[in-house]
């Protein structure tokens, strides 16, 4: 597949595989929304037609299974790469910071709850997982290494569950990831690839959400949130595809 | 005795259950392999050196019989006689280890750091993570006591009067345990004490600024106890956590290990002589 280079080199992208409970084809453009107007940048949004890759929409339905996301290395027409999770809701301009210097790729380590810091144990006796969630990387050689044993994680799943003591049936984006970053790290412990800050993900079931001042207010099914204004990982999706974000959306834009 | 360069001292004084020689020629091997230069000498007593043969005299730069002996035959653990260690080093430098701890990571630069003291004890310990150990455990008696977290398993010294007045004063304490143990310590319970026990006391009596350098992060040892790693207490670690060797490399659930491992319960031997015979 060739891709016409594009005239930015930095830009989003999100990888959107439909299911047949959830259209993350529309969450990506919903998401990428967002993106252009908090970040200014570019967004490729790579849906999987069968067993290609493609840019081109495409409305064809299929499970959902946390694969692939090594494709981005290949699909990413930019040099530099904020590889974001449909689901992820840009309200500010903090990621650009990260994409600025000299690095190789950059993985979330932490990422928080309201109440406090989210389960990450890959396994029984194992290390904490980084988040997949967001993945910011530049066109090296160390991270299209980095992709490539993410795929050959992904490949060999059964092998690597064995080998790092994880369910074999519960593959994750998040352990691929993190074997990875060990793995090319020389299976030391290294923090030189982690981002400085904590994600934030609302798990519960939303109500609504608004805007006010430096503030976000979340009304989930189980608790009143008001967070400090920043972006956050809304699991929630129905309600993120729901009108009453849609209308959420439109006054946001409006207003700023 | 004369004293000469450099190098590493372990004891190994079997007992009729456990087999210190074998795992100070397990230590040996990994030494000899990831530091060529490193001289090795090994302190035996009756028993371990009637079963000495020639793999251990290839091996084993010095190999020390121990005239005094003075354990108490009724004790469990031979490890009086490791306060006898500054006279029965045939090394003007000492890298003191217990059996149980494989150095495999090539450990020149240690030399230039310990050189700072005449006496250096391993202040705290790390996991297999090579994270401190924040665990108070198995230190209750040292927290209770207000004493150092030092480990006798991983101790320099210098052929020094700093190092022969701190072995002396150990000898003293060790001498007058009961009186120490009944009369000036807190809920103490050895009757014989353990060599940490006693080194952190006698270290406590002597000044702690004299015989350690808490900050020399990279002189401890990797302590391979479930609270420390996060493994059931009623397992062996390495049912738990698997081992992997990569040519020089140790891995402990996919962490390369960076830390002298300290694997602590004596069966290990065993799993590693099954399974990596080709390596002994």
């Amino acid at each position: 597949m060739n891709l016409e280079k594009l005239e930015k080199s930095k830009g989003v992208v999100f990888l959107a595989k439909n299911t047949d409970k959830v259209d993350y084809l529309r969450l990506a453009k919903l998401s990428s929304e967002f993106v252009k107007r908090n970040l200014n940048l570019s967004t490729t949004i790579v849906e999987p037609f069968q067993d290609q890759f493609t840019t081109k929409k495409t409305s064809i339905p299929s499970q959902w299974k946390n694969f692939f996301r090594w494709e981005a290395w290949n699909q990413s027409p930019y040099d530099t790469t904020i590889l974001l999770d449909s689901d992820y809701i840009v309200f500010t301009n903090n990621l650009l910071k990260y994409t600025e210097g000299n690095f190789d790729y950059r993985l979330l380590k932490i990422m928080l709850t309201p109440s406090g810091t989210m389960e990450s144990y890959m396994g029984h006796y194992s290390k904490r997982h980084l988040w997949a969630t967001i993945v910011i990387f530049n066109r090296t050689n160390k991270t299209k290494m980095l992709f490539e044993i993410v795929q050959l994680v992904e490949s060999n799943w059964k092998y690597y569950s064995r080998l790092f003591r994880l369910d074999p049936y519960s593959f994750r984006n998040d352990f691929a990831f993190t074997i990875a970053d060990l793995i090319l790290n020389g299976y030391t412990l290294c923090d030189a690839h982690h981002l400085p800050f904590s994600g934030l993900t609302i798990e519960n079931t939303i109500q609504s959400i608004n805007i006010i001042g430096n503030f976000i207010n979340i009304k989930t099914d189980k608790e009143n949130l008001v967070v400090p204004k920043q972006d956050l990982h809304l699991f929630d999706k129905q309600y993120l595809l729901s009108k009453s974000f849609l209308k959420f959306k439109e006054k946001y834009f409006a207003e700023i | 005795m004369q004293k000469y360069d450099k190098g590493f001292l372990t004891f190994a004084e079997n007992t009729d259950k456990i087999d210190y020689l074998s795992m100070a020629y397990l230590q040996a091997l990994w030494l000899k392999k990831s530091n060529p230069s490193a001289k090795y000498a090994v302190v035996v007593n009756q028993l371990s050196n009637s079963i000495i043969d020639e793999k251990h005299r290839k091996l084993f730069d010095y190999i020390i019989l121990v005239q005094d002996d003075w354990n108490d035959e009724k004790s469990k653990w031979r490890l009086q006689n490791e306060s006898q260690v500054f006279q029965l080093t045939p090394f003007k430098e000492t890298i003191k280890i217990e059996a149980d701890l494989l150095i495999h990571t090539n450990v020149n630069h240690w030399w230039d750091a310990l050189r700072m003291r005449d006496v250096v004890l391993s202040s705290g310990s790390v996991n297999y993570f090579g994270k401190t150990n924040t665990s108070k455990k198995y230190r209750e008696f040292f927290v209770l006591n207000d004493l150092p977290d030092i480990y006798n398993g991983l101790m320099y010294f210098r052929y020094s009067e700093t190092a022969y007045k701190f072995f002396d004063m150990a000898k003293i304490i060790r001498e007058n345990w009961k009186e120490i143990s009944t009369k000036l310590l807190k809920k103490c319970y050895e009757d014989i004490p353990s060599t940490d026990t006693l080194y952190a006391v006698t270290a406590r009596v002597f000044g702690e600024e004299q015989v350690t350098i808490p900050t020399l992060k990279f002189f401890r040892m990797c302590h391979m106890k479930s609270a420390h790693n996060k493994f059931p207490e009623a397992t062996d670690w390495w049912n738990s956590l698997l081992f992997e060797i990569d040519e020089n490399i140790i891995r402990i659930n996919n962490i390369r290990q960076t830390y002298p491992l300290h694997y602590q319960n004596k069966d290990f031997l065993n799993f590693y002589e099954r399974n990596y015979k080709e390596f002994i």
